[in-house]
């Protein structure tokens, strides 16, 4: 749908760096339109709007309109669709954040947001249970036709866009930079195969470079997408907590997911539990709790964990039965069962064939899933 | 008037005898070395002269022409001064050669007459020894290094004056003992797998790499004792013999890294550090010397941080790896050096080291991690067949009291494997499984329709890379060898594949 005008005024003051949702309430405030302050350029200078000596020679040298159509006919091309606040392809639950961007650049094949969002969030650097729990969760709520959001960072945030795009889902994925530019760079294939199923969502204009600054204040896009956030594995200094109190300070709820395991950090589970959170310890908990209703035989339940293997050896057995009960180093492996290292290697060879256990970093073996 | 003295040279590792001519006629004084003297040889004259004249014989006046032959060959270092000085002695009637005409003297004069060592003893003297000499004069603290060459009178000198005592008559030579080369093997030792706690897996990846001569690359934290798995690598490698010691003696001598021991009896262990130079590292440099891999000649290089060694000293290792040994250019020559070891490289798993230890996080970015990994250049990784991870003994390892595997039990099945594998490629004109490739390679590890079917499963599922099969193979094919068996077995696949850690993709994925 091409922009009116009006919406070309708003994104004229919305693109300008250091230019939010509050600056534009104040010109609204001050009693005249955008269109006279774009046509009026005095009224710049008005000292009640704040706008900074940049601020004002911004906006001024971009007060043309042939520029500006130039400028969105740039970033459309490039396949970004361009919302503003007012545009009707904005999201309606983005406007009960306290600031909700007053601009945002999409891009990828999903074109509306879906009404069942549920946002992911973690710390970057997880243990390979918390990075599991996570993936699962987010196939299983995907399944059911609820959209993951998350960041696209590091860890949790990883895990829960492949987990829904495991499944075949859709997933959505709020940038701390512009919607063009992947970061982080490892991350390459996941960014391609969301824009090709999802979404990615971004504040900041095409070709704006990651920033620590960006990142907490892209917390609170993806707290205000959703209904609700869960917490994966995190620590209470994790960025993910920021994310948390945005859903907190939006009314969103607010689940910690506790596998009952011992996984996880207990401190924070307590510190949010404190804060009215939901421990929640399967995807189907959050489901009930909307009252979702619940499709069966989905096609990750088909591959659920392997039955009693058959074919085994009476060594592979008792290797296969120790690594249920957690994951083990060749070391360990060797002393426990008191085999050679090279029979221990041989039968892990064969499990591992047979699919039944994977091998970890640190020289680890755990069984697979 | 003219004086003839016998001395010697070296080419690489050959010797060969120089004949030392001088004569002295009335003149003007005047001084000239010819025959292709470098410029240590040239100076020879102030160091011969003063000591003559500390040493209380009289530097004869008037014209002195020292002649070198063969006049083609480079004579390089300052190892002709007590050649040339009893030379000069001769011709001036100082002292009588009578005796000792085809005696060979090596050795640097110091100003004040001192005999000082020289390098490279040992080359020349066997060298001598196969043309007939009989009877060597030499620095004292070199005599050990010609000690058990059989048949020659070593004798030690300390002075010029104890040199023309011993010439005129006046002093009887002592002669050095002549030392078996069994006795020397059992003095000094190795690193002992003994004394390594745990690490059954890495002690049985040492097994293997030694057993069929493989290279090897550990990966793990720091303090996972990598290094110590390394130095006791030699404690399980097949003996040296006479002739291969004799081999590695002959480069240490040239280097001048024999340190006052008579013979290297055991296999060297070498561990340059990841500054090395290429020059330090493959040999060559001003004076094209051997490098670190002809010093690992018989032994163990090991090559510790390998991903912190300069990409093109990395390069420079794949033409010995290859061909077993390094051609040094020189000024007019180019001189071999053998350099046929085994290669034992360690690296940490990512930039902190921690990537995948249970108990510290590790903060590296997977796109950090797979920089780090491909600074290890591919055509090296080719020729390295083991891969082992090692991870860090937890402190009721180290504690535990169990009774662990010597050195000596390792060796005996390697040694077992090592003479299967001598026998079977008998007519081949190779030794070990390492050496196996192409047609060679599909002869003698063939595999069963089921042994063939595990792997190509193992191939599928584990996403190996294409480089992984032949070495696969070829380490299976000694995991047999260490169990007696003729065919390749399954386990024997399933046991090699576990070797390959970095053909896999889960690293950082
Ligand atoms: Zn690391």
């Amino acid at each position: 749908m091409p922009m009116t005008v009006k919406e070309l005024y708003w994104y004229w003051l919305a693109s300008t760096p250091g230019i939010g949702i509050a600056s534009i309430f104040r010109v609204a405030q001050m009693g005249f339109s955008l269109e006279e302050l774009f046509t009026q350029p005095r009224l710049i200078e008005n000292n009640t709007l704040h706008f900074s000596e940049q601020i004002k020679h911004d906006l001024k040298s971009r007060a043309n309109i042939s520029l500006l159509l130039e400028e969105v006919d740039k970033i459309e091309r490039a396949g970004i669709c361009i919302r503003t606040a007012i545009s009707p392809g904005y999201p309606q639950r983005l406007k009960d954040l306290w600031r909700p961007p007053a601009i945002i650049y999409t891009y990828g094949k999903l074109q509306n947001f879906p009404p069942k969002c549920i946002g992911i969030v973690g710390s970057r650097y997880t243990s390979r249970k918390g990075a599991a729990a996570a993936r699962e969760l987010a196939s299983t709520l995907a399944e059911q036709g609820i959209t993951i959001v998350s960041g696209m960072a590091r860890g949790i945030d990883t895990q829960g866009h492949w987990g829904a795009l495991e499944v075949g889902a859709q997933t959505i994925a709020v940038l701390g930079c512009g919607a063009d530019i992947i970061y982080p760079k490892e991350n390459a294939e996941l960014y391609a195969q969301i824009c090709e199923n999802g979404m990615i969502v971004s504040e900041y204009a095409p070709g704006i470079k990651p920033n620590p600054r960006h990142f907490p204040l892209r917390n609170r896009i993806i707290a205000g997408l959703c209904q609700g956030v869960v917490l994966g594995e995190a620590g209470l200094r994790s960025g993910a907590i920021i994310t948390i109190n945005y859903a907190c300070d939006t009314n969103r709820d607010i689940f910690v997911l506790n596998k009952g395991d011992g996984g996880g950090n207990q401190e924070t589970i307590h510190k949010l539990n404190a804060m009215g959170a939901t421990e929640v310890c399967d995807a189907h908990e959050i489901l009930q709790y909307y009252g979702w209703e619940i499709k069966q035989n989905t096609v990750k339940q088909q591959k659920e964990k392997p039955s009693i293997p058959v074919g085994l050896d009476f060594f592979q057995t008792e290797l296969y039965n120790l690594l249920l009960k957690g994951d083990f180093s060749m070391q360990q492996i060797i002393d426990l069962l008191g085999k050679s290292a090279s029979e221990v290697s041989m039968a892990l060879t064969m499990l591992e064939l047979k699919g039944l256990i994977e091998k970890l970093p640190g020289n680890m073996f755990g069984i697979k899933g | 008037m003219l004086a003839s003295v016998w001395s010697g040279g070296l080419s690489g590792l050959q010797g060969y005898p120089v004949h030392i001519e001088v004569d002295c006629s009335s003149g003007l004084p005047y001084w000239e070395i010819v025959g292709l003297p470098d410029a240590a040889v040239k100076e020879s004259k102030e160091r011969v002269r003063s000591a003559m004249r500390n040493s209380g014989f009289s530097y004869p006046s008037g014209r002195i022409i020292v002649n070198m032959a063969p006049a083609d060959m480079r004579k390089e270092g300052p190892i002709y001064d007590l050649a040339i000085a009893v030379g000069v002695l001769k011709v001036s009637g100082q002292v009588e050669g009578g005796a000792w005409q085809q005696a060979l003297f090596f050795g640097e004069l110091s100003l004040n007459g001192d005999v000082r060592p020289i390098n490279g003893i040992l080359p020349m003297v066997i060298d001598a020894k196969e043309r007939g000499a009989e009877s060597v004069f030499l620095p004292a603290e070199n005599a050990q290094e010609a000690s058990y060459i059989e048949g020659m009178q070593v004798i030690p000198v300390k002075n010029l004056a104890q040199v023309a005592k011993i010439l005129k008559g006046e002093e009887q030579p002592v002669c050095v003992d002549q030392i078996a080369f069994q006795t020397l093997k059992l003095s000094g030792g190795n690193a002992d797998f003994r004394y390594i706690k745990g690490q059954s897996q890495a002690k049985r990846a040492m097994e293997i790499a030694v057993a069929g001569n493989h290279n090897i690359l550990m990966i793990g934290a720091p303090g996972s004792g990598k290094t110590m798995l390394a130095r006791a690598i030699p404690s399980i490698m097949p003996e040296l013999s006479f002739e291969e010691a004799l081999d590695i003696t002959k480069i240490h001598s040239v280097a001048g890294e024999l340190r006052g021991a008579p013979i290297v009896a055991h296999r060297p262990f070498r561990s340059p550090h990841h500054s090395a130079s290429s020059a330090a590292l493959i040999g060559g440099g001003s004076k094209a010397k051997p490098g670190e891999v002809s010093l690992a000649h018989g032994g163990v290089l090991f090559l510790d941080e390998l991903p912190e060694f300069r990409r093109e000293t990395l390069e420079a290792l794949r033409q010995p790896l290859e061909d077993g040994f390094v051609s040094v250019a020189r000024v007019n020559a180019k001189v071999e050096y053998p350099a046929r070891f085994m290669l034992a490289a360690s690296m940490n798993p990512c930039p902190c080291g921690y990537f995948g230890d249970p108990e510290r996080k590790c903060r590296c970015t997977p796109y950090q991690i797979s920089r780090y990994l491909a600074r290890v250049s591919s055509p090296l990784l080719d020729r390295i067949d083991l891969h082992l991870e090692v991870s860090r003994p937890s402190y009721e390892e180290l504690g535990k009291e169990t009774e662990e595997e010597s050195s000596l039990q390792i060796k005996q099945r390697v040694d077992a494997a090592r003479d299967l594998q001598r026998e079977r490629y008998r007519k081949e004109g190779i030794y070990t499984n390492s050496q196996l490739k192409g047609e060679l390679l599909e002869r003698y590890c063939h595999l069963q329709p089921a042994a063939e079917a595990l792997l190509k499963s193992a191939f599928e599922l584990m996403k190996l890379s294409a480089r992984a099969y032949t070495r696969i193979l070829m380490v299976a094919r000694t995991i047999a060898d260490l169990s007696g068996e003729v065919e390749i077995s399954e386990a024997h696949l399933a046991e090699a594949i576990q070797y390959r850690t970095l053909d896999r993709k889960y690293w950082g994925g």
